[in-house]
């Protein structure tokens, strides 16, 4: 960097009032605490640019055959003296966020990344082209070409033909076209071999949200670069559609959000269909994105309380730049209902906040349309976890006193919700799939111990009483087993429109559900259970129907035992088989579930 | 950090500058050891991918 012309004052460090810290906390604080946020997260990706600037002064390699990267610098800076809107569009792009980060670690750490170092080095030079493009500057500039494409951040894809591998190309402006040539193929836009970004602007009420659809951006991925996925028009149009339906639902149903989510969340990273599910994710580096799988088209409902979901992720992301909520410990140690696998407390707090915010859409959506029973399902089930989990962490030793703050804040909106009245069996079947995730969590991460299960196994043997069974063991944060959480697929076929229906035709397609799972879901319990006992009969070690088992039982010490220390049940029960001397799975559950404590 | 902010108002201040009010030009005037340990910061904190996704990958069995 330059140390001559100083300049008179020096920038101040970013800060947080508690106010706009305690409303954030709530889901609150209006478009001016986004803008804190989002500002923040720029002056991040700006010292991350500078930085890595500056190191190709000294390690020239890092820029390869690609133009210096004091020309990239250069370029942005005529961008932004020409059109300063030019380069803030690129500085706010989300994956130059995610691009910044990763480039970084590469080098802090020594990494071995997707190709050569240059050609991730040089996605700076295609931010530097795309800025440039945009403030409609005459320019060339070298940039790398990975598999024969190149990708101008917020424009597009180019497609040349050079035979595969890392290349590079010349990016090349002039009188508002540009050209990309490369060694031995051109690409202009408005041609085939160039694909624009989608962006799609959509209104409801007033309000406005644009969204660009990016399939080709390849820091747009959660952890590294990755090659185009180009969706059919059909499946652009799909998207916008119901993007569209989903925006019109957050207006209706949440509007203090919908005044801010438009500047959260910018873009939507396409990912395949999975079936019965609508699976998201977002990262901290790319504030304003989320990669959200394609969503069912008669469910649009499901789709903007995802939108909303990882918009509180990209919320509290940016609040994390600026606060420490909880200290480093990223130990595996805590149970969260929305994930099949022990997290750290630090995802705990953010499942809270992108819950909260998911119990809120549904807990509106449900007010304005009580006649949906999917909505009256989806606030009783995510209130109740979210709470649970809350008060589960909110005394952690290892949250800092702004951690405890923030989560107290949270809870003086929540906790009231708690007492709302719900459809009673919304209610009922929030409880039942509560019971399901948690019992599966505890057959998946929880060992009991061996010398209490040998003795609990042995008086069996003996006919003796159980020893007192307190609920403990060791965690462990490898799966025992993989199985599919079908019976939460299938409450949700339920409660969806012409639901009964559809759960005699569709059940079979949930993936890993049994024939005991459709019984139990349809409200035949009786039936079910004859269904998961014939199946223990075959398979008596088969944790999904251990617990659907469980779930067909009525209150009693059988259904305590199946559903709270599942993992004791099992492993006696191995020990019995291996003695030659196996019961019933129920019998031994009722037996160990009178001495549960 | 706990702090007032530049208005006074009780808040808390972060390790990161704010440039939000200087150009790419400005930014290289800027105090070079002020600006270094604020990149150094932003660089040390990419250690970290902060990735948040609904659900989990495969798991399999471990007995």
């Amino acid at each position: 960097m330059h140390t001559k012309d100083r300049l008179a004052s020096d920038p101040d460090l970013h800060s947080i009032p508690w106010d706009t810290f305690d409303r954030l906390a709530v889901g609150s604080g209006g478009l001016s605490a986004v803008r804190l946020l989002r500002n923040t997260d720029r002056s991040r990706r700006l010292l991350l640019l500078a930085g890595l600037v500056d190191l190709a002064k000294t390690a020239e390699q890092v820029t390869g055959p690609l133009s210096s990267a004091e020309e990239a610098w250069d370029l942005l800076v005529r961008a932004q003296e020409a059109e300063p809107d030019a380069l803030e569009r690129m500085i706010a792009h989300p994956y130059t966020g995610s691009w910044a980060g990763y480039t970084t670690r590469l080098i802090e750490q020594g990494l071995a990344g997707e190709g050569p170092l240059w050609v991730h080095y040089g996605y700076f030079h295609t931010l530097a082209a795309a800025a440039a493009i945009h403030a409609g500057l005459d320019f060339s500039i070298r940039v790398p070409v990975w598999n024969d494409t190149v990708v101008l951040p917020t424009l597009g894809a180019a497609r040349l033909e050079e035979g595969g591998g890392f290349t590079t190309a010349e990016v090349h402006a002039a009188a508002g076209t540009f050209t990309i040539n490369g060694e031995r193929s051109r690409v202009v836009p408005g041609t085939p071999a160039w694909s624009p970004l989608r962006t799609f602007r959509f209104e409801a009420a007033g309000r406005i949200l644009d969204l660009r659809l990016d399939d080709l951006d390849p820091h747009r991925g959660l952890y590294h670069p990755i090659p185009p996925e180009r969706l059919a028009e059909t499946e652009a149009a799909s998207w916008r559609d119901l993007l569209g339906e989903a925006w019109r639902l957050i207006v209706e149903h949440l509007p203090e959000y919908a005044e801010v989510l438009p500047s959260g969340l910018t873009s939507i990273v396409p990912q395949p269909a999975v079936p019965f599910r609508l699976p998201s994710a977002s990262t901290g580096e790319a504030f304003g994105s989320a990669v959200i799988a394609a969503p069912d088209a008669e469910e649009p409902a499901t789709l903007a309380a995802a939108l909303v979901h990882e918009f509180q992720h990209i919320r509290l992301g940016g609040l994390l730049e600026l606060v420490r909520l909880h200290d480093d410990d990223r130990t595996e140690r805590l149970y969260a209902p929305w994930r099949e696998d022990p997290r750290p407390l630090g995802g705990l707090v953010h499942g809270i906040y992108a819950f909260f915010g998911v119990s809120a859409f549904w807990r509106a959506f449900s007010r304005a349309c009580p006649e949906d029973r999917l909505a009256a399902f989806e606030f009783a089930h995510w209130r109740a976890q979210t709470w649970q989990t809350l008060e589960a962490i909110r005394d952690d030793a290892a949250l800092t006193g702004e951690g405890r703050r923030f989560l107290s804040e949270l809870a003086t909106v929540f906790g009231p919700w708690q007492a709302e009245p719900v459809a009673p069996e919304a209610a009922q079947w929030a409880k039942t799939l509560a019971e399901d995730h948690y019992a599966g969590w505890r057959l998946r991460h929880v060992r009991p111990e061996p010398g209490p299960t040998a003795e609990v196994a042995r008086a069996w043997a003996q006919g003796e009483r159980c020893p007192q069974v307190v609920p403990g063991g060791r965690l462990d944060t490898e799966s025992d087993g993989e199985w599919a959480n079908a019976r939460a697929d299938l409450i949700r076929v339920r409660f969806g429109r012409d639901g009964e229906t559809k759960l005699s035709q569709v059940w079979s397609e949930v993936p890993g559900a049994l024939e005991g799972d459709r019984r139990l879901i349809g409200g035949l319990a009786d039936e079910a259970r004859a269904a998961y006992q014939a199946a223990l009969d075959r398979d008596p070690d088969e944790a999904a129907t251990l617990i659907g088992l469980g779930l067909s039982l009525p209150a009693g010490p059988a259904r305590r035992a199946l559903l709270g220390v599942p993992e004791l049940v099992r492993a006696v029960h191995r020990l019995l088989r291996d003695a030659g001397t196996p019961p019933a799975v129920g019998e031994l559950a009722g037996w160990i579930g009178e001495a549960l404590v | 950090m706990r702090s007032p902010d530049g208005n006074g108002q009780p808040g808390i201040k972060s390790e990161l500058l704010d440039l939000s009010g200087f150009s790419l030009s400005e930014l290289r005037k800027l105090d070079p050891v002020m600006l270094s340990r604020s990149i150094r910061h932003a660089a040390e904190r990419t250690a970290h991918i902060p990735v948040t996704a609904s659900g989990s990958g495969g798991a399999k069995r471990v007995d």
